[in-house]
């Protein structure tokens, strides 16, 4: 991805959702991203897919290439043949996500229907098979069943069988357990990261959770307002955080690990978009800001092959 | 500096008198049943809150932390008055405030009893200002003049740290965390004893978080407040409480000081949740998944025996048969399992292990 702005154009003024947004995964990675809302993270997700609704929403400017190929200047019906087969997306509330009229079984069945053209009952047969392999007992049983039968931790099952129905290079997960309980959670990243390593899938996990975000990716962008902060591996983001706003964030995370008689705390509220702070966009809230940061944005400073920081004090002397 | 001399005189004082207390309570609710269901006799009720007891001294913060359906909520919800227990009681200073209370009783009990909810939009009044919001507790309980309690606005948007230019705000101009600031100085002017804080920041964003639970920490020892805190995230938890209840299928399992619930937990159930807890630390990664089988079963057809043996990797004949009861095991940490004592002695009990899975 080079250079991508997502601008929304509203009655009350110009959403900035995401600006100058650069940033690549390798095949088979486990990547995340992550921020709080309004740091552009599902709106990334969604002009990948190509799904953001326009209008009011507008690119402005920026490639997204996958294979050689920029899914920006694809026509609708080209990128409906990639969407769904090729990269495919579950989102964070798997209800709303399910036909609740329709069994799932078939609802798996369609996707294979739709991109792969087999019929009906070999179609059925492996929405079967994929049930089984995500974990769900009894799936032959279960297929014939409506979402509203599945608990929450069974439907994002589901929803991922359906994704991984045709084998996509990358799956797009937004937020995938934020409406689960944590033991579920657990047993939903453990399958999303043993998928990853069998089928040697590229894994892009959108966040808010730090703690998720170590657990399962192997590498990591950091959103605040529209802009990637920082990119690196997950061991330089936690163990060697470069941006003053990572290091923020990692200082203010209640742990269960440990004790803390009293945390720091990142002072201030997230930037209204449409009119987002000068230069730099977490200079305000910054403890180490200088006089330059209000006035100049900074460039994503590169720490090393893959890595970047969106911070002067991170510019190399 | 105020928090950490209410630490010092805290724990000089070892002996804290009790402030509040939840005794045997019970909240069973009636669902309706489909016809099939009535000829199969099928079960009717659904134990939200099944024999839970504890204890809340003055100045401390307990935790109540347990998955969705577990009766966390429930339970504030019958210490606020908000429901009728099926049974049990609630003792606020040693009276029973569970049963049918007068108008003035009730009034007066809730100056002392207040409650921060999740949804801090929801939990404010769109069409009132961000100072009639404040104000309305002592308008509803007629405490002092006008003039008084426009004071006390003032000084309590101060205390949440909000500006006065904030005053004549409406709700949906301010950020969440900004309502959340706006919901907990309402809860606090009429002076409470106790705060119930029904996940007061799980609705907010993780860089504002640490900001509103910092705030709650300075405010109790500013004010002399007395927390009930109830929440999922074991991390909050850890942060915030001096004691931690763990319920499960409305019953509490573990209750016990805090850094015992974390470094020596007892309860299968406690540790399965301890180790899902995603840690911020990839070098503490966990690879070997939960040994926990199934998912949560439905309240409404509650397990024979522990509540826990159909997902206990260690369950044997006696879970399934015998109810284990919440006894004490080691000093001041209660448990309700068969083999808490070899669970505390750091033993895995083989025996049991093997036949479990």
């Amino acid at each position: 991805m080079q250079d991508l702005s997502v601008r929304f154009y509203l009655g009350a003024g110009v959403v900035n959702a995401v600006e100058h947004l650069s940033f690549n995964v390798r095949r088979g990675v486990s990547f995340g991203i992550v921020g709080e809302s309004g740091s552009g993270k599902t709106v990334t997700a969604l002009t990948i897919m190509g799904l953001l609704a326009r209008p009011p929403g507008r690119v402005d400017s920026g490639t997204i290439s996958y294979d050689g190929v920029d899914l920006l200047k694809l026509k609708d019906e080209e990128m409906r043949r990639i969407r769904g087969k090729r990269i495919a997306m579950i989102y964070q509330d798997p209800m709303t996500s399910l036909n609740p009229v329709l069994r799932v079984g078939f609802q798996i069945a369609e996707t294979l229907i739709v991109h792969e053209k087999i019929v009906r009952h070999q179609a059925e047969a492996k929405a079967i098979e994929l049930m089984e392999s995500m974990g769900i007992p009894e799936a032959e049983k279960r297929a014939k069943e409506y979402p509203h039968q599945f608990s929450g931790g069974m439907r994002q099952r589901i929803m991922i069988a359906m994704a991984l129905a045709t084998n996509p290079d990358i799956l797009i997960a937004d937020e995938p357990t934020t409406a689960l309980d944590v033991i579920t959670q657990f047993h939903i990243l453990s399958l999303l990261r043993e998928l990853e390593r069998k089928r040697n899938m590229t894994v892009i996990l959108i966040t808010h959770d730090l703690g998720i975000v170590a657990q399962v990716c192997d590498e990591a962008l950091v959103m605040y307002a529209g802009h990637g902060m920082e990119r690196g591996s997950i061991q330089d983001i936690f163990t060697r955080p470069k941006h003053p706003y990572t290091r923020g964030l990692l200082e203010s995370t209640t742990r269960a690990d440990r004790e803390v008689k009293r945390l720091s705390s990142i002072p201030g509220t997230i930037p209204d978009l449409i009119n987002p702070p000068t230069g730099c966009r977490f200079q305000p809230r910054c403890p180490v800001a200088l006089d330059r940061c209000s006035k100049q944005e900074p460039p994503p400073f590169s720490q090393d092959s893959n890595g970047y920081s969106k911070c002067w004090q991170s510019e190399p002397s | 500096m105020l928090a950490i001399r209410a630490q010092l005189n805290r724990s000089r004082n070892p002996s804290l008198e009790t402030l509040l207390e939840v005794d045997d309570l019970c909240k069973y609710f009636q669902v309706k049943r489909t016809l099939g269901e009535m000829t199969k006799n099928a079960p009717r009720t659904v134990k939200a809150v099944d024999r839970v007891s504890f204890k809340v001294s003055r100045g401390e913060t307990l935790g109540i932390v347990g998955e969705s359906g577990c009766g966390k909520t429930t339970t504030t919800k019958l210490i606020l008055g908000l429901l009728k227990p099926t049974s049990g009681h609630v003792l606020f200073e040693g009276q029973d405030v569970s049963g049918k209370l007068t108008h003035t009783t009730r009034g007066n009990l809730h100056r002392e009893i207040q409650a921060v909810f999740q949804d801090p939009a929801g939990s404010l009044d769109p069409r009132m200002t961000v100072g009639e919001i404040v104000r309305e507790p002592m308008d509803i309980h007629k405490t002092g003049d006008l003039a008084s309690r426009e004071d006390t606005v003032r000084k309590m948007l101060k205390a949440v740290g909000l500006t006065t230019e904030q005053y004549n705000r409406y709700p949906h101009e301010l950020s969440g965390g900004q309502q959340q600031r706006v919901a907990i100085a309402r809860a606090l002017t009429l002076r409470p004893k106790i705060v119930i804080l029904d996940e007061p920041v799980s609705a907010l964003d993780m860089s504002i978080r640490t900001q509103i639970l910092n705030l709650l920490k300075d405010l109790q020892s500013e004010f002399d407040l007395t927390y009930l805190f109830v929440a999922h995230d074991l991390s909050v938890v850890r942060y915030m409480c001096d004691y931690v209840a763990v319920m499960y299928l409305g019953q509490i399992v573990e209750y016990c000081p805090t850094s015992d619930l974390y470094e020596k937990p007892i309860h299968p159930y406690t540790k399965a949740l301890l180790e899902a807890v995603p840690i911020p630390d990839p070098s503490k990664r966990k690879t070997s998944p939960s040994n926990l089988r199934g998912s949560m079963p439905s309240p409404i057809d509650i397990p024979s025996g522990c509540r826990f043996h159909t997902r206990c990797p260690f369950t044997v004949d006696k879970c399934e048969e015998v109810e284990p009861k919440l006894i004490e095991i080691a000093k001041g940490h209660f448990a309700s399992c068969h083999f808490a004592d070899t669970f505390l002695s750091g033993a895995m009990p083989r025996k049991l292990g093997s036949g479990a899975i």
